[in-house]
């Protein structure tokens, strides 16, 4: 009966696997992508190692089990909201029928459909670079040593 | 072959196509995000096929490395979100 189960539970999780990656395959933008493998991918997964705790049995076993899922269930939704988080503000298009509700609420860059690179930094690239070394008061402040954040704020 | 035995190998067949289904998602983009969502995805198949070679071979130390699988999973999704975010910010709202 336990083997049975295990068994059941085994295929049942790789399935669900295995419908995860047929919808990060075919779902027709990032975030569509990430709700289908972050959901799905933790119950494959989750019910692949409940199996493996009845085929193994015994405590040294369900402890690890315990462990993993419960590792899974809380870091896989961080890992994932990061990821969605970061896909809309660089500027990952959206599927035409979903509605923008994070709009004025996220900077978002903005991404240009032709070569898919980045507006703003096209406009960055397109200026010319100034030379830093030539610049009036460059090089002759010791008192005041110029970080890396400075740089880039005092050369427009 | 016993029933544990067929499962195994019907879980493996069935976790292989799900790998190749990401990985051509990982190759095919378009953007970083969809690759990054992908990666993310082959980190909790790992960890299933972990645990089935766990359990085909016996070797409970198997799902202690399931649990480091999914460790550094999720450091490195959390890695790359954390690029993608300081990299899409426009130059003048750096802070760093």
């Amino acid at each position: 009966m336990t083997e049975i189960l295990a068994a059941l539970l085994l295929v049942l999780g790789a399935a669900i696997s295995l419908i995860a990656a047929i919808g990060v395959a075919r779902l027709p933008d990032a975030f569509l992508r990430m709700h289908a493998a972050t959901k799905a991918g933790v119950v494959g997964a989750g019910l692949m190692l409940v199996g493996a705790g009845l085929a193994f049995g015994g405590g040294d076993a369900w402890l690890r089990v315990g462990l993993i899922v419960l590792f899974l269930l809380v870091t896989v939704p961080i890992s994932s909201h990061a990821l969605g988080r970061a896909a809309y503000i660089g500027g990952a298009p959206l599927w035409p029928g979903s509605k923008d509700a994070l709009a004025g609420v996220l900077p978002r860059q903005s991404i240009d459909e032709d070569d898919g690179l980045p507006v703003p930094a096209k406009q960055a690239a397109a200026i010319p670079a100034p030379v830093i070394g030539s610049m009036p008061g460059a090089q002759d402040s010791p008192a005041r040593p110029a970080g890396p954040g400075e740089a880039h704020g005092a050369a427009p | 072959m016993t029933l544990i035995g067929a499962a195994l190998a019907l879980s493996a067949l069935l976790l292989a196509a799900a790998v190749a289904l990401t990985a051509w998602r990982m190759l095919r983009g378009p953007g970083i995000a969809d690759r990054a969502v992908a990666m993310d995805l082959l980190g909790l198949l790992a960890v299933g096929a972990t645990t089935l070679a766990a359990v085909a071979g016996g070797h409970l130390a198997l799902l202690d490395i399931a649990l480091g699988l999914g460790l550094v999973g999720f450091v490195g999704a959390v890695g790359v979100a954390a690029f993608i975010t300081r990299a899409s910010r426009p130059p003048e709202a750096r802070d760093d």
